[in-house]
């Protein structure tokens, strides 16, 4: 049982690897030739078989029904004749096996003299009652093994993967919703579905996320509870017609930070996947102080100007959401040593922009824009002066509008 | 005299009507550039109107060129606004003007004045590509806030066909990271997906 559970957890552990390994050469190879992941034979010297496999992996994208041919050339490398007898494998962590009966080989069998070299060709047909996923197996070409963890790995064969897909016959219009929200707010979202079949699909969406490890640690955003959510779906969307989701989200007033969620619509229609169909809810919460900011400072004797200067610096998309935000404003109040209050007006506002000329890496796409003047960071700062003031402990109080952050300075001359 | 009166009001009202529209579609056209001729300024004034290319619905509120002698011909930069309540962003044009011919040639773009639902749903569209949300993941982008340009046909047709599209882009300033989908908002999807990861 022990072993068993170990197992599983090499397992996993070896599948967390290889999945990082290839989403991140994934990301990288539009760019930035890297090496892809290969599993590291064992020396060459405990081999009696020594062949050059090409391509070592091959990975299709097929639908049920759906065939598809490719080559796979075999060298002997050896000194010895060898009779290749292909044979197909599972893989321990695979989601789905291919079956024997998908792929036919030609030819079946091949021997080859040392520095001889076949062709072997692979089709690999899908009947068309094939579930949708991913599907892995290994075509061996020799027996010869060694071990990786707790797994025999074939050394020479071709890993061949084939993800079998349908295309969705509910279309779903809207899979991200992000909002800048406010505590205690109420926030409706539709999602709208199509239903492009000749039948009715039944919908039952729940709360919830199936996708797992998003973030961790800190700075992460915290998860939607579900007591906040409530959904409104029909049952079903029928054949050709068009349905909503209504996802109503309740912040709480004590709400705070960023929150992060999903609404899986639980679409009964088998060509999406369980995660593929999940409305991601990204709600940034906005709360609006109620009192001011205050700070104590003290106006030395013989000071002839206070100056106080308030300003915030940010990013030119920060008024992205719900909350129609205009631009920052500041309301000084100064508490004098006497204890009256001095609403000074700004003397001085200074809006000042970091301008990005798109000299950095652009899609192809955008290379249009290449040397363009684009607002990255907009900088507002407003000045308040106030003339001879009296010596002694005064009190700066900042109310801010609009702004997620500010920053002050005071200067006394 | 009732129909009179009545004839009256109604052809203020249209004159009324007819003078608001008339305001509202003519945009607000300032032209500055140094050492150029009045009348190629009054030209450019004149014909930036419709060399610029709005998003079909929106009616650019401003239009600001900066002209600048470059040989023969002029050089123009051009940035143009909706109504903030009809769009936000800026389309930024960048023109070259033939005096001679009275033409204008579209150098270069970044168009950003769309209205905010366009842009989500431009994002939405990006988001429904697994291939995008696991770069997005792995590239720590989730948390960037994406940019959405509109591409205009004539560069489309390099990368699928002659189509407004638009260009969704996820960028950390900081690591260098750039995720970018090509959407055809008209077909709701991903036509194009493009990354960078620093190394």
């Amino acid at each position: 049982m022990k072993q068993g559970i170990l197992m599983l957890v090499v397992g996993v552990m070896f599948l967390a690897v290889l999945s990082v390994a290839a989403q991140q050469v994934s990301a990288q190879e539009k760019v930035v030739m890297v090496a892809k992941p290969t599993l590291k034979p064992a020396p060459s010297s405990d081999l009696s078989a020594k062949l050059w496999i090409s391509p070592k992996n091959k990975y299709l994208q097929l639908k049920p029904g759906e065939a598809k041919e490719f080559t796979v050339k075999v060298k002997n490398r050896g000194e010895n004749e060898i009779t290749l007898s292909p044979e197909l494998e599972v893989l321990p962590f695979a989601e789905y096996f291919l079956e024997e009966s998908w792929i036919e080989l030609v030819p079946e069998k091949a021997t080859l003299k040392a520095g001889e070299k076949v062709t072997f060709t692979v089709k690999i047909s899908i009947p068309e009652n094939a579930d949708v996923g991913n599907y892995n197996s290994v075509l061996a070409f020799t027996n010869e093994t060694y071990t990786r963890g707790s797994f025999p790995i074939k050394v020479n064969s071709l890993t061949m993967g084939v993800n079998i897909w349908k295309p969705p016959v509910v279309k779903i219009l809207r899979k991200y919703v992000r909002d800048r929200v406010e505590a205690g707010g109420s926030y409706t979202y539709e999602i709208k579905l199509e239903n492009t079949g000749d039948e009715a699909v039944s919908l039952s969406p729940k709360f919830g996320s199936t996708r797992m490890g998003r973030c961790l640690g800190m700075g992460c955003p915290t998860e939607l509870e579900e007591a906040w959510v409530s959904i409104n779906s029909p049952d079903k969307i029928e054949a050709g017609s068009k349905a909503t989701v209504t996802i109503v989200v309740n912040m709480p007033a004590e709400a705070k930070g960023i929150y992060q969620g999903a609404v899986n619509l639980g679409i009964n229609d088998p060509s999406i996947r369980e995660w593929n169909q999940e409305v991601r809810l990204n709600l940034v919460v906005w709360q609006q102080p109620v009192e001011p900011y205050e700070k104590a400072f003290t106006v030395p004797e013989g000071s002839g100007k206070l100056s106080i200067e308030v300003g915030v610096n940010q990013h030119a998309y920060e008024k992205f959401g719900s909350i129609n935000e205009g631009e920052p404003t500041f309301i000084v109040t100064l508490v004098s040593p006497e204890g009256s209050e001095i609403s000074p007006s700004a003397r001085k506002t200074v809006v000042t922009s970091v301008i990005n000329l798109g000299a950095g890496y652009l899609p192809p796409w955008e290379e249009e824009s290449s040397g363009m003047y684009r607002v990255e960071r907009i900088n507002y700062r407003e000045t308040f002066i106030l003339e001879d003031p009296a010596p002694g402990g005064w009190k700066l109080k900042v109310m801010p509008s609009n702004a997620a952050k500010f920053e002050y300075t005071i200067e006394v001359e | 005299m009732q129909i009179f009166l009545s004839l009256l009001f109604v052809a203020l009202a249209i004159g009324c009507l007819q003078g608001f529209q008339g305001q509202e579609n003519a945009p607000s056209v300032t032209v500055s550039g140094k050492g150029i001729e009045e009348e190629a300024l009054k030209k450019i004034k004149n014909g930036i109107g419709d060399a610029v290319l709005p998003y079909p619905g929106i009616t650019y509120d401003s239009i600001n060129v900066t002209a600048r002698k470059q040989g023969s011909s002029i050089s123009l930069e051009v940035l143009a606004s909706a109504h903030p309540g009809l769009a936000e962003g800026v389309d930024i044009y960048s023109f070259i003007y033939d005096p001679g011919s009275d033409e204008f040639f579209l150098k270069g773009y970044s168009l950003e004045n769309l209205h905010l639902s366009v842009k989500d749903d431009a994002i939405n569209v990006a988001l429904q590509s697994d291939e995008l949300t696991q770069l997005l993941e792995s590239m720590a982008l989730f948390q960037e806030e994406p940019t959405v340009k509109r591409i205009l046909p004539a560069t489309s047709e390099k990368f699928y066909q002659p189509k407004t599209l638009f260009s969704v882009t996820w960028r950390d300033y900081e690591t260098g990271n750039v995720v970018s989908a090509l959407v055809d908002p008209g077909e709701g999807k991903l036509v194009q997906l493009w990354s960078r990861e620093e190394q």
